[in-house]
């Protein structure tokens, strides 16, 4: 299962503030562009309607200049008028520029053939400059020929204009934006108050669910949550008994197979403690201790059964007992079991105090049994049983010296699913021991053992006494 | 009119700046600026502005001397002396205002009698511009000597003048703002030396004026725009010596010659395009045979193709099909068709003077000697130092001679005076009848059109008579260092290019590696 992303948990102002960010922004900049825009082609019209006006009218004082020649007059003239339309201004007479406000070196240059005519407003371009062109109609003359007066368009007026005014609209609209949207989420916020009604009704139905219930709402969207919160609450019941009907019938099962399991060691155990009481030369000590074990293994095959018959294959019932005295018990009572196999000696290495933790002894000592019964089915000559605290648990490592097991048959067994090559108890007891120790929230680890063979640890974490 | 030449003095020994008198200066911006050196062609001719007649001491005069105006780049006139001037509706009486802050380089302030005293010598009998003031009430009498004072100048208080005039006059504000209506000091300008080391009133002040130096520097006390060059020299170099200097940045300016931009040093550096209204012309002198001959001088003209002239020395410049530059009333835009009804070329020797400091002055002389005799003329070109040319012109005893005509005053009036029978300085001593006739009633005229008209016609009786060979108008390139900043031609003339808003960038200098060398020349 992948992990659940992390979101950061923000409120639902922020929320909407951070959505609104880019707009809080961009709608002033499209805004502004547009104005902007706007009012430069408009400033632009009337730039050059003004210009074309002013340059007629001016037109027939400068033909009658160039009618006397007199040409600083034409340039003293243009510069006063150029002062005051603000505009550079220029006089054209046989493509030779005759007067200039635009710079001095270009009188008597001649004007660039490169004016190009712009489809709008009249205007002409002439390197870059935007140009409104006039004839200055010279009548009967010393030349018939006519001069053209140029007055080139003030851009750079129209640009620090259009500037003013997009940064003015930029401005505004942002601050009016910026109002709407704190409106919006002020409108927004008190429409979740509805919201939060919704869910205090929901927790309320949580707690309560079979005499509360969840008022509908005037709002469409909640009513619809309301609505597939009920759905899906029924679903979850009927889900909920069909789980349930299912893990009983699994649970009966498991029950049953580790019933017939787990009988095999105390029967074994019980017969063989029936055969002492049937010897001649046991003594009388033998003969009460196997009494003793007799009754006790009589009370476990009992427990098991009733525990078998409950549906629930283990109900573990914790006592603060001593550990170590658990496990030399299970271990014994596994030594017991596996009399077919007298030449496997098993060493212990036990702490010489008591280790008080919380556990199941009859059921963990079952898992230990079985752990330890397999190693001796399994071992040559010996197995190890080692108990040692740790700084966080205890560990419980049972070793043998066989030939060991494959890690991934390990897994399947303790799942339940493997098979053993020599019994099928093996297989058994090592998926029971491993769900009993997961029960105590333990786990059984795998590894080789020092002896040649495997070694189970199981380790139990938690604070020891 | 009057004549300007792209002529050189070769001077031995130069190369060294002399800069005594520079210790003293007033601030330290002018210790530590590098000073602007503007190459100039000749000496000026006279340090008086009455008698001024050539480009240099023109140049001299609009720096040092400041009259009641001034002219603008354009043509227009702004204030100078004047910070505001009125017309009587009736045109005769102009009254002048004098800033109160106007000082002379002495520290005295200038007054209404000062400006009154200095009219008055420019129509004094010593003054060679009798003629551009002669307008003004009373002048005439006291150019004769008949009246002790000029009638027309009247001192209103000490910042009030008042110039009455004959007649109505418009362009006499022109005349006011030229090189020659100058204010000086009327305590000192008829002290013996005051010459040698002048004293006027405009942004510059003289330091020291050597043979081949001028020394200025910037007047602190300056009424109008303060100078942005702290130290400027005038030197005299001739056009080679010049380039070569200008090129490794030893001179900033060169302006004095309108070049075509072609010349090497425009490698470097600014050129400067500008139109000129000026002729480049061989003037004929009618008082000398052959050229008292309507049909001689018509014939010379048709036999000097002036159009190879300009291709080959000037590319860069406009045809001359006529006497007057482009822009004037009269300007010809195509050739003139006269009829050539001598057919057989005269047999008197015929000398063109050039001047000899004129760059390719000797390959010109090559061209008429080679263009005339192959047309058989008697011809003779000889190429004259530009002293002994100026002395001979003044004596009107050149036969020929080439020069560039340039214009005083933006109205056409003062370009064709120069052929009026009574004026001094008639170069072609023509007496035409019908040239007098039409100058007098174009001075008469106050409606512009009919004035121009009349201008017109005066410009086809120039042309006509056919007392020049018009050679050809140029459109000058003038070179400037590229540490200089702010330099804009006159179209008028060169000579009035306002130094005030000039400046010689220092960081640029010192960046070029030039300003220690130009620190070190003190």
């Amino acid at each position: 299962m992948e992990p659940a992303s992390v979101h950061e948990v923000i409120s639902f102002k922020d929320f909407v503030s951070n959505r609104m960010s880019s707009y809080q922004m961009g709608i002033p900049l499209v805004t502004a562009i547009f104005i902007s825009l706007l009012t430069a082609v408009i400033i632009l019209k009337q730039f050059a309607n003004s210009n074309q006006t002013f340059v007629e009218s001016i037109a027939p004082h400068v033909a009658a200049l160039l009618e006397t020649q007199d040409r600083p007059e034409i340039q003293r003239f243009i510069r006063a008028v150029s002062t005051k339309q603000g505009a550079e201004i220029e006089v054209v007479y046989r493509d030779e520029i005759i007067a200039s406000t635009l710079g001095l070196n270009r009188i008597g240059e001649r004007i660039e053939n490169d004016i190009e005519s712009l489809s709008f407003l009249d205007l002409k371009l002439n390197n870059g400059r935007l140009l409104s062109l006039a004839n200055a109609e010279r009548g009967k003359g010393w030349n018939e020929s006519k001069a053209q007066i140029g007055i080139y368009l003030n851009t750079d007026s129209i640009f620090y204009v259009s500037v003013g005014v997009s940064i003015g609209a930029f401005i505004l609209s942002f601050l009016v934006i910026n109002w709407i949207i704190k409106k919006v989420v002020r409108e927004s916020q008190k429409s979740l108050e509805h919201l939060g009604l919704l869910e205090k009704a929901i927790r309320q139905f949580q707690r309560s669910f079979e005499t509360s219930e969840i008022p509908s709402f005037p709002i469409s969207e909640l009513e619809s949550i309301r609505k597939a919160f009920l759905d899906t609450q029924n679903k979850l019941l009927e889900s909920n008994d069909k789980i349930a009907k299912s893990k009983a019938k699994e649970m009966a099962s498991y029950a049953y197979k580790n019933l017939i399991h787990d009988l095999h060691v105390p029967v074994t155990a019980l017969r063989n403690h029936l055969k002492i009481m049937g010897l001649e030369r046991a003594t009388q000590k033998d003969r009460e201790n196997a009494l003793k074990r007799i009754v006790d293994l009589a009370e476990q095959v009992l427990k098991q059964v009733k525990s078998a018959r409950s549906h629930l294959g283990l109900e573990i019932s914790l006592k603060n007992d001593d550990l170590v005295e658990s496990v030399r018990r299970a271990t014994e009572n596994a030594h017991m079991a596996s009399f077919d196999k007298p030449k496997v000696e098993i060493r212990t290495t036990f702490p010489e105090f008591q280790i008080l933790k919380a556990h199941d002894p009859i059921l963990l000592g079952r898992a230990l049994s079985n752990l330890v019964t397999n190693a001796v089915e399994a071992a040559l000559s010996c197995v190890q049983v080692e108990l040692l605290p740790y700084e966080r648990g205890v560990s419980i490592k049972v070793s043998d010296d066989g030939k060991g097991m494959d890690q991934e048959e390990v897994s399947l067994h303790l799942q339940g699913r493997g098979r053993s090559t020599k019994t099928e108890r093996m297989g058994i007891g090592l998926a029971s021991a491993n769900h009993i120790v997961r029960s105590h929230g333990g786990k059984i680890i795998y590894q080789n053992s020092p002896l040649g063979g495997a070694c189970f640890e199981v380790r139990l974490e938690g604070d020891l006494v | 009119m009057k004549f300007a030449v792209t002529i050189t003095f070769l001077l031995l020994g130069m190369g060294f700046f002399n800069v005594e008198g520079l210790q003293s200066q007033e601030n330290s911006e002018e210790i530590i600026s590098s000073p602007y050196i503007k190459a100039i062609y000749s000496m000026p001719v006279s340090y008086d502005p009455i008698k001024m007649n050539d480009g240099a001491s023109l140049i001299f005069s609009e720096l040092v001397y400041e009259g009641l105006l001034r002219f603008t780049e354009d043509y227009g006139i702004q204030p100078a002396i004047a910070n505001s001037w009125s017309t009587s509706s009736d045109g005769l009486v102009l009254t002048f205002k004098i800033n109160p802050k106007a000082r002379f380089h002495n520290g005295e302030a200038v007054t209404a009698f000062d400006v009154k005293e200095s009219l008055s010598r420019n129509v004094s009998s010593e003054s060679l511009v009798y003629k551009f003031y002669d307008v003004i009430k009373g002048a005439k009498d006291y150019f004769t000597g008949k009246s002790d004072s000029v009638t027309g100048l009247k001192v209103v208080d000490d910042l009030t003048i008042e110039i009455q005039l004959e007649k109505p006059f418009p362009p006499i504000l022109y005349v006011l703002a030229g090189g020659t209506a100058k204010v000086l000091p009327a305590k000192l300008v008829n002290d013996m030396g005051f010459f040698k080391k002048p004293i006027g009133s405009g942004p510059f002040k003289v330091q020291t004026i050597n043979d081949n130096q001028i020394h200025l520097a910037k007047f602190s006390k300056y009424h109008g725009v303060e100078p942005r060059i702290a130290r400027m020299v005038l030197e005299l170099l001739n056009q080679e010596e010049a380039m070569s200097r200008a090129a490794i940045g030893l001179i900033h300016d060169l302006s004095s010659w309108p070049m075509s931009g072609a010349e090497n040093v425009f490698k470097t550096g600014k050129d400067i395009s500008s139109i000129v209204a000026d002729t480049w012309i061989i003037g004929l002198n009618t008082r000398v045979k052959p050229f008292d001959n309507l049909a001689t001088r018509r014939l010379f003209q048709e036999s000097i193709d002036t159009e190879k002239f300009k291709n080959r020395f000037f590319p860069d410049a406009k045809s001359a099909f006529g006497y007057i530059p482009p822009s004037f009333p009269g300007h010809e835009t195509s050739k003139l068709s006269h009829e050539i009804t001598m057919t057989k070329v005269p047999a008197d020797l015929v000398t063109i003077y050039i001047p000899e400091e004129l760059s390719r002055s000797h390959e010109m002389a090559d061209f008429f000697e080679d263009e005339l005799i192959e047309k058989g003329w008697n011809i003779r070109v000889v190429t004259l130092n530009w002293e002994e040319m100026m002395k001979a012109y003044n004596e009107k005893s050149l036969q020929a001679f080439m020069v560039s005509m340039i214009v005083d005053y933006p109205d056409p009036e003062f370009l064709l005076n120069n052929f009026e029978s009574t004026n001094p300085d008639n170069f072609s001593g023509i007496k035409d009848r019908k040239i007098d006739e039409l100058i007098l009633d174009s001075r008469h005229t106050q409606d512009r059109i009919k004035r121009q008209k009349l201008q017109l016609a005066l410009a086809k009786r120039v042309d006509e008579l056919s007392l020049t060979v018009n050679l050809f108008h140029s459109r000058a390139h003038y070179w400037i260092h590229e540490c200089v900043e702010g330099f804009k031609p006159n179209l008028l003339a060169v000579a009035y290019t306002d130094y005030r808003n000039i400046s010689l960038n220092q960081d640029c200098l010192k960046e070029k590696g030039l300003w220690n060398q130009l620190q070190s020349m003190k």
